[in-house]
């Protein structure tokens, strides 16, 4: 699959209209569901992936295959899926406390009861800050390693790491008060 | 040999679960599992919040008309890309309502005294071609009027040749452009 991707990315390079189909085909859906995960909404997450598939038109020869090629493509979708949220406004970025929570912290039985709700999980997925929804996306829909979400994070593979220790702690906390509430 | 890990390798079940971990890393977890039924649950835990992301129904993406859109704003980047030749045919215009005013101020001279203005020689002449000429064309007109190329292409796309008999009469001159101005691959000629 890499092979193709690179093969696709070198004919592009080359202005082949008909590879850069090939390409947005195979990659739509990876990249139109990470904007969705952070941007909630269709019309800007199709106007990200637009503007990336572009991105990847203008700039295919850049790739030099020092990274996968949906490790690079995702790094270009990340830069985008900021821009909007920096358009909006908003900007819930919140750089996350970097240090690992104390004993106080919810304990994980108390989460799992909650963990078996879809529907409760999905709310505390959209509870989530946009940081914490980026890295458990790739981490858990995409199945990326720690060191491949640091490039598309452009953050070192540590941050990654306590990132998503992070996010997994807030959905314990969330799962664990709605599944409290439940029973 | 692998480490037993002693503290709770909390940053490193999430990759665990979805199977990136390298094989010592794994090795380490897996030990530690052994004793650990915290992490245990951990592990259920994290498994579940993956088996939900995973099942969770994603919008469905533009799929052709997606595509269709980025191909038409790939064919506005090429066009954008490519230089505009629309100002030639106009600078070829502007070129010929020069000469004509050129030649109207020039027909109130004597037609016997010969005009050669200061710095120009006879024999150059300043001429352009249509885009659609070859070089095949080009070459045997060139060779049909006795002319070489001095310089150019200019940015405008402009040639100055140089008629290679030197001893023309001007009248003889004047047959010469008249003959270059007839030339179907001809845009413009300038003396």
């Amino acid at each position: 699959m890499e092979d193709i991707g690179t093969q696709l990315l070198s004919r592009i390079a080359e202005g082949s209209e008909a590879a850069l189909s090939e390409f947005y085909r195979a990659n739509e859906r990876t990249v139109y569901a990470f904007a969705m995960s952070r941007l909630r909404n269709e019309f800007e997450a199709s106007e990200c992936l637009n503007e990336v598939m572009l991105e990847v038109w203008k700039h295919a020869g850049r790739y030099e295959g020092r990274s996968k090629v949906s490790t690079w493509l995702l790094g270009i979708a990340n830069h985008k899926v900021l821009d909007k949220l920096r358009q909006r406004g908003r900007h819930d970025m919140v750089e996350v406390d970097e240090q690992l929570p104390d004993e106080n912290s919810t304990s994980v039985f108390d989460a799992l009861a909650g963990a078996d709700d879809a529907e409760i999980v999905r709310r505390c997925l959209e509870g989530l800050s946009d940081t914490h929804r980026q890295v458990i996306h790739l981490a858990f829909f995409e199945d990326m390693a720690y060191e491949d979400i640091a490039h598309v994070a452009g953050c070192p593979a540590g941050t990654v790491k306590t990132r998503v220790f992070h996010a997994k702690q807030r959905m314990k906390d969330c799962l664990a008060a709605n599944g409290a509430s439940q029973h | 040999m692998t480490t037993k890990l002693t503290q709770h390798p909390d940053t490193l079940l999430p990759f665990y679960v979805n199977g990136t971990l390298s094989a010592a890393q794994k090795a380490e977890v897996l030990q530690h599992l052994e004793t650990c039924e915290r992490c245990w649950a951990e592990i259920k835990y994290l498994e579940k919040i993956r088996q939900h992301i995973k099942e969770l129904t994603p919008a469905q993406p533009p799929g052709e008309l997606g595509l269709r859109r980025l191909l038409r704003d790939v064919k506005r980047e090429k066009t954008r890309k490519t230089p505009a030749t629309w100002w030639k045919p106009a600078m070829a215009a502007a070129m010929l309502v020069i000469v004509l005013q050129a030649g109207l101020l020039l027909q109130h001279q004597d037609s016997s005294e010969t005009y050669a203005p200061l710095g120009v020689t006879q024999s150059g002449i300043q001429i352009s071609f249509k885009p659609t000429a070859t070089e095949a064309q080009i070459r045997l007109l060139l060779n049909r009027v006795n002319a070489r190329i001095t310089d150019g292409p200019g940015a405008l796309g402009v040639y100055r040749i140089e008629l290679q008999n030197k001893t023309l009469t001007p009248e003889q001159y004047r047959t010469v452009l008249a003959q270059l101005r007839q030339q179907e691959i001809v845009l413009e000629v300038v003396p």
